[in-house]
């Protein structure tokens, strides 16, 4: 397990009474109550919804610097995972990297990409270049300098994405939690819209990931 | 699952997964006040990874597999070997069913 899960683990194991004792079943009532208010709706279903990051993590530090991030999103409320966690491959059944890719961009809210140089990422840039219909849902992070370098080329790869952020060393965790923050809680705001007037999956028009990627590819 | 557009006349298969998730979304808060589910999950989070099923048809009785089923399907909770294990998105959720209560 994940060394931030283990630590919230560790913290539930402490704050969470006894099963038998008066105190557990007042925790379980005040949960249930707090639970049955509409204003926590929005709340339980922004924890839900999951950030996959993309980045280098070939070496110590650029590894480092992924889990940072994720856990700078954990410790503010939402999923986030690296993909390092589907490469675990005696857990995760042999995929392929391509197939690794697929089952992230599809099964994941937001795809938080941070510009690197590996092969690794340069894999998955390239699939997402290719694979379009995943690039609504991605922020591209790019290194202030290296932007100003490639801004004024419009054959530069970056173009393939339509958000595009700039950050420096000092400010990265703070802007990719921020933006992506804004857009977890927008797409919480319309999956609780969906739900009330019927739209999104359930309408008969709307057409999965799935299929979309299979169009895409004939 | 097929679901029939009437005007065109066509099927779109809704893929598994994202059918699922869009379930568990949107029912998540449901399915954590059905029966004795938050018993459940708070349980796990104190006592896993020494719980087995048997512990928690003892604690909570036998109507409390259905829950843990549900449980299952919105990946907070995990079975393997007699053992039911906490998942990371179940710990995850956990936190923020205490943080919303305390």
């Amino acid at each position: 397990m994940d060394k931030c899960f283990n630590e919230i683990k560790k913290e539930l194991e402490d704050k969470i009474p006894d099963s038998d004792s008066k105190d557990f079943k007042e925790m379980r009532n005040k949960i249930k109550s707090q639970l049955k208010k509409k204003e926590n709706d929005l709340k339980i279903l922004i924890r839900s919804l999951k950030i996959i990051i993309f980045g280098d993590w070939n070496t110590i530090d650029k590894k480092k610097k992924l889990e940072d991030i994720k856990s700078n999103f954990i410790k503010h409320g939402i999923y986030a995972q690296t993909i390092d966690a589907y490469y675990d491959i005696t857990t995760k059944g042999r995929l392929s990297p391509l197939q690794i890719l697929e089952t992230c961009c599809r099964n994941h809210q937001l795809i938080v990409f941070i510009d690197g140089e590996g092969p690794g990422t340069i894999t998955e840039q390239n699939y997402l270049i290719e694979n379009y219909i995943f690039q609504k849902k991605t922020i591209f992070f790019i290194k202030d300098d290296k932007f100003n370098e490639l801004k004024d080329d419009p054959s530069a790869y970056i173009r393939d994405f339509p958000t595009i952020l700039t950050y420096t060393d000092s400010n990265i965790l703070d802007k990719v939690l921020i933006y992506s923050k804004l857009r977890i809680h927008r797409l919480a705001g319309i999956i609780m819209k969906q739900t009330i007037s019927n739209r999104g999956i359930k309408s008969p028009e709307y057409k999965p990931w799935k299929e979309r990627l299979k169009k895409l590819k004939k | 699952m097929l679901i029939y557009n009437i005007k065109r006349k066509k099927g779109i298969k809704m893929s598994e997964d994202l059918k699922q998730f869009y379930y568990n979304a949107t029912n998540l808060k449901n399915i954590m006040l059905e029966n004795n589910n938050i018993d459940i999950l708070l349980f796990l989070a104190k006592y896993n990874p020494k719980t087995t099923k048997d512990d928690i048809i003892k604690n909570f009785g036998k109507e409390s597999i259905k829950g843990l089923k549900h449980l299952e399907q919105c990946h907070l909770v995990t079975e393997e070997d007699n053992k039911i294990t906490l998942t990371e998105e179940g710990i995850f959720q956990v936190e923020g069913l205490l943080s919303i209560a305390i």
